[in-house]
C-alpha cells in the first residue's frame, strides 16, 4: 500500500467514526423568527439541547419576521415540505388551531409518554394557548409590554421616576422635551397595536371586541372604536404631533433609539431587555404600563410566540419534537432563557427558582412582566384575544391609525374604518371556519 | 420573433417577400406541385404537422405552465374562499367581488393607479417629444447619435412592416429611409419619430 492510500484510508476511517453517531440521530427542523441578540439565544438553546443527548438533532432556521415565517410555513405545508416545529406569534393562534395542520402539544406529549404538569405553567400564558384546558402549542417566548425609561433623563428633568398613570406621565414627557433634556421623550414602538391599543384595553378593562374579545366564539366584532381607546389614540396623535413622541424612520428599530440614549422612554416588550442590557450606556430602568387615572389596573396580556408541531412526519420525528419540548420546559432551561432574553418564564417553578436565586433583587425590572401579567383578577376584557385573521387585521388597524397620526383622517373616523375593515375580515374568517370553535 | 427568419414557418401576409428569397431549408419533404402558381404564402407552409408541432412544443409547454394554468386557477379562486393551509375550499359565488367593490382601500388604490398612469404617460411622452425635437435640431454630432435611434431598425431591415413601432407610427418614408441609409451607407439624418418611444 502506498503511503497516500494509507493516509486516505485513515482519514476515511476517522470520518466514518466521526459521522456515525450523527447519522443515527433523528434530525428535525425548527423554523423561527428571532433575529439579533434573541436569534443567538435561540441558536444557543438548540445547541444546549443537541449537546444534552445523542438521539436527536434540532436544526434551527431563521426564516425572517413572524409573518414571513407563517407565510413560509403555509407555502411549505402546501408543498408537503413543512418543518416539524414552527414558531408562530400569539396573534396567529386561531389561524394555527383551525388550520388542520397541527398536532396539539398536550396530545403530542401524552402520546409520547411525557407526563407534564400543566398546572405548573404560568396562567396567563397557558390560558392564551389552550383550548378547553388543552395546550395547543408549546409556549416558547412570552412577553408583555413595559415602560423602559432613561433614568438620567428623568433626573435631569427633575423627576424621580415616571408616573404610574398617563395623567402623571404625559406632563413629564412634555417637560423632558420642553427643558431640552432630550429631543425625543418617547419613541413609538413598531408593535404599538399590541402595546398601546390591545394592552391598553386589557389594563384599563375596556372591551376591544365583543364575546370576551373573541374567546366565546368566532362571531365577535370589534368595538374598540366606541370607548376609551379613542381617547388613547387621540393622546398618541397629540404626542406625535407635538414632537414628544417620535416615529422611528424606515429601517430604524425603535428600541435602538432608546438604547442609543436619543429617546428617553419606550413602551416595549420585556424581551427588549436583551437589547437594552447589551447596548444602553446609561442608567436605565423600567416600570409597569401606565394606565388611566381612577382605574384599578388589570393584568396585561402576553405577546411573543409559541412552538407549533406540524402534521405529516414520521413517529420518530415526533419523538424528537417531544424530547425538545420537554427540555424547554425544564426549570433550568426556563430560568436561563428568562434571564438571558427577558421573556417570561413559562413555569411557576422557574419563576420561583429565579426568585430564590435573588435574581429579582439584583434585577428588579425582570420581575415586572410576571407581576404585571398576574396582577388582579382577570376580567372578560383582560383574559386575552382570540381574533381570526389577526395578522391581516393588525395591518389594517395600523394603517388606519397611522392615517390618523398623519392627519389624513380624524381619529374617530380612522378607528371606525379600522373596526369595519377588521369586522369584514372577522366575518370572512367566521364563514371559512363555520362550525369550528 | 427570431422565428421570422427561419424561413420554414408559416408567416402571415406581408412577409411574402421573405419566402421566395429564402427557400425552406429544413422542409422535410419538398411539396408535390410547387412549380409555377404556388408561391409565397403556400410555399412557406410545412407539409407535415409533426415537425412544426415539435418545434412549437417547448413554447406551448411554457405557455401552459406559466400562463394558462395560473390563469385558470386565478379565475377559479376568484369564486372561492380557501383557508391558508388549503384544508377547506368553499364556493362563494360573487362574494369576493362584492367585498372588493365595497372596499374603500380598493377604490383608493384604483384612484392612485389611474392618477399615476396618467401622470407617467404625460410626463414621459412630453419629455420624449421635447428631446426628440432637440435631437433633430442638432447640427453637429449627429453621427454618433443616429445609430442609437436606428439600431432597432437595422436588425429588422428586411421586414419594415414589423419595424420598431416608432417608425411605423409616423410611417414616414423618411424615417425608414434614414435608417436604411444609415445601415448601408452611413448616417444621414435622425428623425424625431424615432425617439418617440
Amino acid at each position: 500500500m502506498r503511503p497516500i492510500h494509507a493516509v486516505l484510508a485513515g482519514a476515511g476511517a476517522l470520518l466514518l467514526a466521526g459521522l456515525a453517531p450523527a447519522r443515527a440521530a433523528t434530525e428535525i427542523e425548527f423554523w423561527h423568527a428571532m433575529s439579533g441578540a434573541l436569534g443567538e439565544r435561540v441558536e444557543e438553546v438548540v445547541r444546549k439541547f443537541n449537546d444534552s443527548q445523542k438521539d436527536y438533532v434540532v436544526k434551527a432556521i431563521a426564516k425572517g419576521s413572524y409573518d414571513e415565517v407563517l407565510n413560509g410555513t403555509i407555502a411549505a405545508y402546501r408543498a408537503r415540505r413543512q418543518p416539524e416545529i414552527v414558531q408562530s406569534n400569539e396573534r396567529s393562534f386561531l389561524t394555527m388551531v383551525n388550520s388542520g395542520a397541527i398536532i396539539p402539544t398536550a396530545e403530542l406529549m401524552a402520546q409520547q409518554g411525557y407526563k407534564v404538569d400543566w398546572s405548573n405553567f404560568i396562567k396567563p400564558v397557558v390560558s392564551y394557548y389552550a383550548v378547553d384546558g388543552k395546550l395547543q402549542a408549546m409556549p416558547f417566548n412570552s412577553s408583555t409590554p413595559i415602560l423602559f425609561y432613561n433614568r438620567d433623563h428623568f433626573k435631569a428633568a427633575g423627576f424621580d421616576k415616571p408616573g404610574a398613570t398617563w395623567q402623571e406621565l404625559e406632563p413629564q414627557l412634555d417637560a423632558i422635551k420642553a427643558k431640552g433634556v432630550s429631543k425625543c421623550a418617547m419613541v413609538l414602538p413598531g408593535d404599538y397595536e399590541w402595546s398601546f391599543l390591545e394592552n391598553y384595553s386589557a389594563v384599563n378593562d375596556i372591551p376591544y371586541a365583543t364575546k370576551r374579545n373573541g374567546m366565546d366564539g368566532l362571531d365577535a366584532s370589534f368595538v374598540f372604536n366606541k370607548g376609551k381607546l379613542v381617547g388613547q389614540v387621540e393622546r398618541m396623535k397629540r404626542l406625535v404631533g407635538s414632537g414628544v413622541m417620535q416615529i422611528a424612520g424606515q429601517g430604524v428599530i425603535p428600541v435602538q433609539l432608546f438604547t442609543s440614549g436619543e429617546c428617553s422612554t419606550i413602551i416595549a416588550s420585556t424581551a427588549a431587555h436583551a437589547a437594552v442590557v447589551a447596548a444602553a450606556k446609561f442608567d436605565w430602568s423600567a416600570a409597569e404600563l401606565p394606565y388611566e387615572q381612577g382605574v384599578a389596573p388589570k393584568n396585561s396580556v402576553i405577546g411573543g410566540a409559541a412552538l407549533w408541531t406540524l402534521k405529516g412526519h414520521t413517529p420518530e420525528k415526533y419523538k424528537a419534537v417531544a424530547a425538545f419540548y420537554n427540555f424547554l420546559a425544564q426549570t433550568d432551561t426556563q430560568v436561563w432563557w428568562h434571564q438571558v432574553t427577558g421573556y417570561v418564564p413559562v413555569t411557576v417553578a422557574a419563576y420561583e427558582a429565579a426568585k430564590a436565586q435573588g435574581y429579582y433583587d439584583k434585577n428588579p425590572t425582570r420581575a415586572l412582566a410576571v407581576v404585571q401579567l398576574m396582577r388582579g383578577t382577570p376580567s372578560d376584557n383582560s383574559l386575552g384575544f382570540r381574533i381570526g385573521n389577526s395578522n391581516q387585521i393588525n395591518v389594517a388597524i395600523m394603517e388606519e391609525v397611522s392615517a390618523a397620526f398623519l392627519g389624513r383622517k380624524p381619529v374617530q373616523q380612522a378607528l371606525d374604518d379600522a373596526a369595519s375593515r377588521g369586522n369584514e375580515a372577522l366575518r370572512r374568517y367566521e364563514q371559512l371556519n363555520a362550525g369550528k370553535k | 420573433m427570431p422565428a421570422r427568419n427561419s424561413g420554414g414557418l408559416a408567416v402571415p401576409a406581408g412577409a411574402g417577400a421573405l419566402a421566395p428569397r429564402r427557400p425552406a431549408a429544413r422542409r422535410p419533404r419538398s411539396a408535390a406541385g410547387t412549380g409555377e402558381a404556388e408561391s409565397g404564402l403556400k410555399r412557406a407552409h410545412f407539409d407535415d404537422w409533426r415537425l412544426p408541432f415539435w418545434l412549437l412544443a417547448p413554447q406551448l409547454f411554457i405557455l401552459l405552465l406559466f400562463f394558462f394554468i395560473p390563469s385558470v386557477r386565478a379565475l377559479l379562486q376568484a369564486f372561492q374562499l380557501t383557508d391558508p393551509f388549503g384544508a377547506t375550499t368553499q364556493w362563494v359565488g360573487f362574494q369576493n367581488f362584492e367585498r372588493l367593490f365595497r372596499s374603500g382601500v380598493y377604490w383608493s388604490s384604483v384612484q392612485v393607479t389611474l392618477a399615476f398612469t396618467l401622470a407617467q404617460n404625460i410626463l414621459t411622452l412630453s419629455a420624449a417629444l421635447v428631446l426628440a425635437f432637440a435631437t433633430n435640431h442638432i447640427a453637429r454630432g449627429r453621427a454618433p447619435i443616429a445609430p442609437f435611434c436606428c439600431c432597432p431598425m437595422r436588425s429588422r431591415r428586411r421586414s419594415p412592416a414589423s419595424c420598431w413601432p416608432s417608425c411605423s407610427i409616423r410611417g414616414s418614408a423618411r424615417s425608414r429611409s434614414c435608417c436604411r441609409g444609415w445601415a448601408s451607407t452611413g448616417t444621414r439624418t435622425g428623425t424625431p419619430a424615432m425617439l418617440w418611444r
